[in-house]
């Protein structure tokens, strides 16, 4: 009879944490969860008042922005010659090794061989190739290259975060090669194929912040295989439009890379890029906030940069409620700085976007529909 | 009657996470992220296999 009730209970416990996970999980009612677990209202609706004290005009420097970008390129990229970098192997993408093999693998580590056969499906997928690049400290690191079968001419760029590999956006891929676009997808160097996290001792102490601070160009490594795939691709295709998407730490790379490189038309940094003066803990990645690199830009320089001539945009999303860092409105406090820097030198476009559709670090449908949208109308 | 209307909301929510999901892209970054489904269509099955295994019992004793 005990034995009984106590199997009874477990089915009614069992049957409430079934509806209270749906409602923890769902986007709609986690963002109100999320607003009541709060810790501060700081968080996410209200801003600190200790950023309105700062003046973000005071963060951008008042030199010519050629002068500013080969500053920029020069503590970066060092004596690297940008043009001439090229990926070391073109290939089809190998076949995939045995089903337990890609069942066992982790997000971290997911393989494009294990994910070919879900590519392969796409509307409109003409062709896939791998690039190789070999860079700074040894590292073999890869870029995946989506050739759509109707080519509508412009090209997007996808830059992946840590944590986690461009897998994980396979949808919004998959609708830009649905849209014609030529697609070429990096992870974050350590992620995904190749080399992986832990297996290169000195960039893993890099992302951690315990690497020596006399590497000359401890971020190199970063965009050699930025600068090569789009070199590549350039020689390769006629491209009208170059585009450029990043999540997270793609985003940072986005908004780094677009600013060296003014090939970049439309940049999209998404969920990962505030000017140093009001990043929070979760917000310092080591990597991102190198010390010569910010002595020759800042973040706010980078944003001007990124649109510095007609013809040119940022636009930037954020995750109002994102459990995660970039979170909250705070991206509006320097939108109209940057606008008005860009009117005084005839530049193009800066926008900043809250997206308020959900609580978690991803691009959502909302964010990258208005990405196509934005694309679509500056063709 | 009272652990059918347990099970019945169980499946309720069960479906409706499967729903949207799927019709969100069945992926990830949806509006319901897979390990979503998992844990609530998980949670629908420990219940129900308790108020099976309950029912089991109670026939067994009587």
């Amino acid at each position: 009879m005990i034995f009984q009730r106590i199997l009874g209970g477990f089915g009614w416990l069992f049957s409430i944490f079934a509806v209270l996970s749906f409602f923890y999980e769902w986007d709609t009612s986690r963002i109100h969860y999320k607003k009541l677990r709060a810790k501060s209202p700081y968080l996410y609706e209200e801003i600190n008042p200790k950023y309105l004290e700062i003046e973000p005009r005071d963060y951008l420097q008042q030199g010519d922005t050629k002068t500013i970008r080969a500053s920029l390129i020069s503590s970066v990229m060092g004596d690297r010659d940008i043009k001439a970098l090229w990926p070391v192997t073109i290939q089809d993408i190998p076949d995939a090794p045995n089903f337990i093999e890609c069942l066992l693998e982790s997000k971290y580590r997911a393989s494009m061989p294990c994910h070919k056969s879900r590519y392969e499906k796409w509307a409109n997928l003409g062709k896939i190739q791998e690039l190789i690049f070999e860079t700074d400290f040894d590292l073999r690191t890869n870029a995946i290259l989506f050739k759509p079968e109707n080519f509508s001419g412009k090209l997007v760029i996808y830059h992946h975060g840590y944590a986690g590999t461009f897998h994980e956006t396979h949808r919004h891929l998959e609708k830009l090669v649905a849209a014609g676009y030529l697609v070429l997808v990096f992870n974050t160097p350590l992620y995904g194929d190749v080399v992986r996290f832990g297996e290169n001792k000195l960039i893993s102490s890099i992302y951690k912040g315990t690497a020596p601070d006399d590497i000359p160009y401890p971020t190199r490594f970063f965009f050699e295989p930025l600068f090569a795939g789009l070199n590549y691709v350039l020689s390769k295709e006629e491209i009208q439009q170059v585009n450029m998407i990043g999540l997270s730490n793609g985003a940072w790379a986005t908004a780094v890379f677009s600013a060296m490189d003014p090939r970049i038309e439309n940049s999209y940094p998404i969920a990962g890029v505030y000017p140093v003066y009001m990043r929070q803990i979760k917000e310092s990645a080591p990597a991102q906030l190198k010390k010569n690199m910010l002595e020759a830009a800042s973040f706010m320089d980078m944003f001007v940069l990124a649109a510095d001539r007609s013809g040119r945009s940022q636009l930037q999303i954020f995750n109002k409620y994102d459990r995660c860092c970039y979170n909250n409105t705070r991206g509006k406090l320097y939108e109209d700085a940057v606008q008005e820097k860009l009117g005084l030198i005839g530049g193009g476009d800066f926008q900043v976007l809250i997206d308020t559709t959900h609580p978690r670090h991803k691009i959502s449908h909302w964010a990258f529909d208005q990405v196509l949208a934005h694309m679509e109308a500056r063709s | 009657m009272m652990k059918k209307v347990g099970m019945s909301i169980a499946f309720l929510f069960s479906i409706l996470t499967v729903c949207l999901w799927y019709q969100d892209g069945a992926w990830n970054y949806g509006e319901i992220p897979t390990k979503a489904v998992f844990k609530v269509v998980g949670f629908t099955f420990l219940a129900c296999l308790c108020f099976w295994l309950q029912s089991k019992f109670r026939s067994k004793i009587n």
